[in-house]
């Protein structure tokens, strides 16, 4: 292998912390009290002014019924799973036709399943916003739910059509040719065989649903707050380092960072980051 | 029954001929028949989500904005009334301008560091997962994660200016440049930046994997400089990668709603902006202009991703590739 040049070391670890150190000031933000210009770090801390304030502060507040967190992470985590249930029991047979078959108008239908994620999301969700309300289902966890179809169906098919295409279709024919029905074969054979790309686009369905900040926006109405219609919200009212905002930031990253490790522990390299650290020395012992 | 000779040509399995034939065909015919259905059944509930909830909507606006709005009283259909206003008021104009440049210049520039992070870790380096972990967080959180950190690092009031007081470079927040909210966009572009180098990282970095760094090796070996091995060696193939995630990253900045409303000038805006604007206003009667903003952005969306695809794929060509 190539090694890496000096100044190739100094850009990769500049990057890396320019891409990892925008977390810190969160953290402290979200711990302070007082942090007023041009003070390089809190004045005043959470715990210093604890029970003396009229009313809570900073995670305090977050976490005290007013805020209106637990509805909104509540929400989010419904919608979620509804949506990733959703979107993957869509996908899944569209996955295992494309993986499976030729047929004519098969790119056709590829761009069709896949343009979603390049058509803007306004136009999607004011159309949708008018269609929602002639039906009756704008402000509602239906139509959010439904919302949240549009960009994850593109993913869920994405990454399910992969993983059909690396099954052997004779598994299923093997368990049909002994007597098992297409469901049996179906339940029996193929599921368990594709659930770890299951899982994936699972997860990755239930990640999107929980970022899409415009559409949620759109379709609710401001009626039902998720996670980042709320934290949009803070930020259009707050000042820059604001310990409400700087805490939402950080429980807002939670999924994002839950899913990063399930799926790094999905694909098998759980034990990566710890084995990264001593990798000379275990290479070693391989050879 | 005679016409199954058809269809049997099209079928992949052998064709069964135990009982003269007859029965054969029959088989054959009805296997085709269950294989047809087979994709249809397959396709037919991703397909139809995506009808009622995709295209259905882009109807829906599409028609309004050719003056078909009942609702509000507006019974015009069809008229271009409402993309002649919107496409004649300079707010339209300048608005397509910045939503360009918002969209343009982060993608060049996500595209540069992405890339060249890629190729950088795709070498034997310390530490390489940790740091991995590290440039996909961005990717997984919301934009909007992304706008509070550049807020609490580029206000006027924020951590990068407390710095520059703390060493002396500027002695008031008035001395620090105007980063948000400031026509010139940097904090918008921040926000993509900080979502965008990862995710160009991540994809160059798949292909990568796929090409492997063996190519790159020989050419030095061969000779070949740094730059030159990377230019005729690599870039060529993990070009397809590139152009992918440059795309993707250029569509969705051309049609991000929050990053610009929360970050950006509040004059001159983008185009959802706008286009939010008018949806909001108070005379319904006016929302068609709001649908015929939406149909334009998506078409002007549309028109730059196909350029962009054609040129690549006349490069290509040029090239003399597959």
């Amino acid at each position: 292998m190539v090694r890496l040049s000096p100044a190739g070391r100094v850009f990769v670890i500049a990057m890396f912390l320019v891409f990892s150190l925008p977390f810190l000031p969160l953290i402290l933000a979200s711990f302070a009290f007082r942090w007023h210009w041009p003070e390089l770090l809190p004045t005043q801390w959470l715990w210093d002014v604890r029970g003396t304030t009229p009313y809570p502060v900073g995670w305090d507040y977050l976490f005290s019924p007013i805020s209106g967190l637990g509805p909104a992470f509540g929400n989010t985590v419904v919608i979620g799973i509804a949506t990733a249930i959703l979107a993957v029991a869509v996908s899944l047979p569209a996955a295992r036709v494309l993986a499976r078959y030729r047929f004519r108008g098969k790119a056709v239908v590829e761009f069709f399943l896949l343009v979603p994620v390049i058509v803007p999301q306004i136009a999607v969700g004011m159309g949708m916003l008018l269609l929602f309300m002639r039906i009756g289902i704008a402000r509602t966890y239906t139509g959010i739910i439904l919302a949240h179809l549009v960009p994850t169906i593109p993913y869920a098919v994405r990454i399910m059509t992969a993983v059909f295409q690396n099954l052997d279709p004779q598994y299923e024919e093997q368990a049909r040719t002994l007597g098992a029905g297409r469901l049996t074969a179906f339940t029996r054979i193929i599921i368990p065989m594709v659930m770890p790309g299951l899982a994936t686009a699972f997860l990755f369905s239930f990640l999107i649903s929980s970022n899409v900040f415009l559409l949620t926006f759109l379709i609710s109405g401001g009626r039902l707050q998720t996670l980042p219609t709320m934290l949009f919200s803070h930020i259009e009212s707050g000042a820059a380092l604001d310990a409400t905002t700087a805490g939402l930031v950080l429980i807002v990253s939670v999924p994002g960072l839950v899913f990063l490790i399930i799926a790094d522990w999905l694909t098998g390299d759980h034990t990566a980051l710890g084995r990264t650290s001593m990798a000379p020395s275990t290479r070693k012992n391989s050879v | 029954m005679r016409r199954s000779d058809n269809v049997g040509t099209r079928a992949a399995a052998p064709i069964p001929t135990d009982h003269g034939g007859r029965v054969g065909l029959d088989i054959v015919r009805r296997r085709v028949v269950r294989r047809r259905l087979a994709i249809l059944l397959g396709l037919a509930p991703a397909i139809g989500v995506l009808l009622v909830l995709f295209v259905g909507p882009l109807i829906v606006a599409l028609v309004q904005s050719l003056g078909y709005a009942p609702i509000y009283r507006v019974r015009a259909f069809p008229t271009f009334e409402y993309y002649a206003t919107v496409l004649v008021s300079p707010r339209f104009r300048t608005a397509v301008v910045y939503t360009m440049y918002y969209a343009v210049v982060p993608t060049i520039i996500s595209t540069a560091l992405g890339v060249a992070l890629a190729v950088a870790l795709n070498r034997r380096i310390r530490h390489a997962r940790v740091l991995s972990f590290f440039f996909r967080l961005p990717l997984v959180v919301p934009y909007l994660v992304g706008a509070a950190m550049v807020g609490a690092l580029f206000a006027g009031g924020g951590l990068v200016a407390r710095v520059l007081y703390a060493i002396g470079v500027i002695e008031s927040t008035g001395e620090f440049p105007r980063i948000l909210f400031s026509a010139g966009g940097w904090g918008v572009m921040l926000v993509y930046l900080f979502k965008q180098v990862p995710f160009t990282f991540i994809i160059v970095s798949a292909v990568l994997a796929g090409v492997g760094s063996e190519y790159e090796e020989v050419a030095r070996t061969l000779g070949a400089s740094k730059t030159k091995a990377f230019r005729y060696v690599v870039l060529p193939r993990i070009m397809p990668g590139v152009v992918t995630s440059s795309l993707l990253v250029f569509a969705f900045n051309f049609q991000s709603y929050e990053i610009p409303y929360l970050l950006g000038a509040t004059f001159p805006t983008t185009l959802p902006v706008e286009a939010l604007r008018r949806f909001n206003v108070p005379d319904v009667t006016r929302r068609p202009e709001a649908m015929a903003y939406i149909m334009l952005i998506t078409v002007l969306s549309g028109i730059v991703l196909f350029l962009y695809l054609r040129a690549y794929r006349r490069w290509e060509r040029s090239r003399g590739g597959v």
